[in-house]
């Protein structure tokens, strides 16, 4: 192929690499360099190796972030994704009367603003109108009624679970799509072999599922990490730094706090996190 | 035969009563929200969960003008039709470099962009705020557009580079012994056959745009630039005990991105099965 052809070629993909390039790219090297200074923003910075990191594994309000990621992440691995399967696998079975419908039914709180999410969840934990409420009070369990979002023991695994409403729809899209892609003759083998549902479900459709599963889990992992929108909405952290997580605790002390270089080595060790479960993940999708 | 024909009812009828359960789980939040804005103030507190006793626009039409929602809604035009154009042109013409030219480097250059997927976007607002600040873009729609495009560009790629993979080389042959010029190849035989990923990548990267709450929440200061869930939030807050208020401005948010997705849900889900790693 000619020369000029060839550089040509390039023209394709330069302007994506412009915009990638001057924004992203350049940030993430930028904040490798600013976490190893102090800085307000504004005037010179100091330059103090690695005092940020120090600082950072000293301080106990970041841990507090780094365990309620972790609670978050052991409820996305577990909530949504279960849910997920379960109406992925109703859905695939045959004579399914509406399954587009419920489909897409399910799938709609995905498309939703975690701020529009966050208001209206908040609706259903209010402690005078709150329909959680209601319903307790309902099963004669009104003594459990309380503000929710305002109880520190509570406030964090309600907004998780306002969390986990815009994701089991997306679990059980990517599970669909897996699930279409089985061998329908492995069902028919145990079938003669004398399965009910749920053991053709147990053999065939979780074993099957192995890769896709795991990739999911990995991916709440990573999502769990990236939380931010609505905390910020619903508890801005509170009460008593209860609902805090990473991204929110970093985005206070760059923006609130004008602690530009600690708040880049917070971001490095998010980043450290959030691509250690991501490469894991392409490694599973390429096997 | 009649005790297994009683079984395999039974077994229906907990078979849709779960996915009825799962129905009302995922709308009714929605719906009580929705109805909530067509009732008078004081029927929230008194009939909160029914339907309206008697339909009221005044909240909505209350939120859109004094409350500014017509603002918010237009700003958040403005900034998302720029968006998903730009992915859209970028996108499709680096996802067809990846797929179908010959590259020096292609693998390094890609594994380059892929980049961009693994690293969270949390991670870099602060220095990505320098960067913006240093452009003197603070204020100013661009900040938003081209910050949010560029976050977008390693999975719009992704996904047009797997598209464009699954066409066959011979279409470009042909073409090429036809005497097209290498970009009419591309322009007018094998961008109008992804129209499918297009599609896709358009709803997907509208919803991204649309819901887009922390670029915003950095750049947009003004209270005259602010879109939509950001204008919404500083809006709860104002009115904060106007709850057919707040109620008419979740509306207002929602539906336009609801009424879009009814219309074209399969190339939703389709784009998220495709890419699956946001």
């Amino acid at each position: 192929m000619p020369y000029g052809r060839k550089l040509k070629n390039y023209l394709y993909i330069l302007p994506a690499f412009a915009l990638y390039g001057l924004l992203i790219l350049r940030s993430i090297i930028d904040t490798f360099t600013l976490s190893l200074y102090k800085w307000t923003g504004v005037g010179p910075k100091t330059f103090v190796g690695l005092a940020n990191f120090q600082k950072l594994f000293l301080d106990m309000r970041f841990w507090n972030c780094i365990k309620n990621n972790m609670i978050w992440t052991g409820f996305y691995m577990v909530l949504p994704l279960g849910i997920g399967l379960l109406l992925a696998t109703l859905l695939a079975q045959k004579r399914v009367r509406g399954r587009t419908f419920f489909r897409a039914v399910y799938f709609l709180p995905c498309v939703l603003s975690f701020v529009v999410v966050g208001i209206v969840w908040g609706w259903i934990y209010h402690p005078t109108f709150g329909v959680l409420n209601a319903i307790l009070k309902f099963l004669g369990l009104g003594f459990l009624a309380r503000g929710w979002l305002g109880d520190s023991h509570w406030a964090l695994y309600c907004v998780i679970l306002a969390g986990s409403w815009t994701y089991y729809g997306f679990c059980m899209v990517i599970l669909i799509s897996a699930l279409q892609n089985i061998e329908p003759l492995l069902y028919d083998a145990v079938k003669i072999d004398g399965a009910n549902k749920l053991q053709s479900f147990w053999f065939v459709t979780l074993p099957s599922l192995k890769n896709v599963l795991t990739f999911l889990m990995i991916l709440s992992l990573a999502n769990s990490f990236k939380i931010f929108d609505i905390v910020y909405v619903m508890t801005k952290g509170g009460p008593y730094l209860s609902t805090e997580v990473t991204s929110l605790y970093l985005y206070n002390k760059a923006f609130s706090q004008s602690q530009i270089g600690y708040a880049s080595s917070i971001s490095i060790v998010l980043m450290g996190i959030v691509s250690f479960m991501a490469i894991n993940l392409i490694r599973l999708r390429e096997s | 035969m009649n005790i297994s024909k009683l079984q395999d009812q039974i077994g229906r009828t907990i078979f849709y009563f779960v996915l009825l359960i799962f129905v009302l789980i995922s709308v009714v939040p929605i719906i009580w929200i929705w109805s909530s804005a067509f009732k008078p103030k004081m029927e929230i507190f008194l009939n909160p969960f029914g339907i309206p006793e008697k339909f009221i626009l005044d909240n909505l039409l209350h939120a859109w003008s004094i409350g500014r929602m017509n603002v918010y809604f237009w700003n958040s035009i403005y900034v998302s039709i720029p968006t998903v154009l730009i992915v859209l042109s970028v996108a499709s013409l680096a996802g067809y470099g990846f797929a179908k030219l010959s590259l020096w480097g292609k693998d390094i250059l890609f594994f380059i962009l892929l980049l961009g997927l693994i690293v969270p976007f949390q991670g870099i607002i602060v220095s990505l705020y320098q960067t913006i600040f240093s452009l003197n873009l603070i204020d100013n729609r661009w900040a938003v557009i081209l910050s949010e495009s560029a976050w977008q560009v390693p999975f719009s790629t992704f996904l047009m580079r797997s598209f464009f993979r699954s066409l066959p080389d011979e279409f470009m042959d042909a073409a090429r012994i036809d005497g097209c010029s290498e970009f009419q190849i591309f322009r007018t035989i094998m961008l109008p056959l992804a129209k499918p990923a297009i599609l896709s990548l358009v709803m997907i990267s509208f919803m991204w745009i649309w819901n887009d709450f922390l670029l915003s929440l950095l750049f947009l200061h003004k209270e005259s630039l602010r879109t939509l869930p950001l204008g919404l939030m500083f809006f709860r807050g104002r009115y904060s005990s106007d709850y057919a208020l707040i109620a008419a401005g979740v509306t207002i948010c929602s539906a336009p991105i609801i009424i879009v997705y009814v219309f074209l849900q399969r190339y939703f889900e389709a784009g998220i099965a495709s890419g699956g790693i946001k």
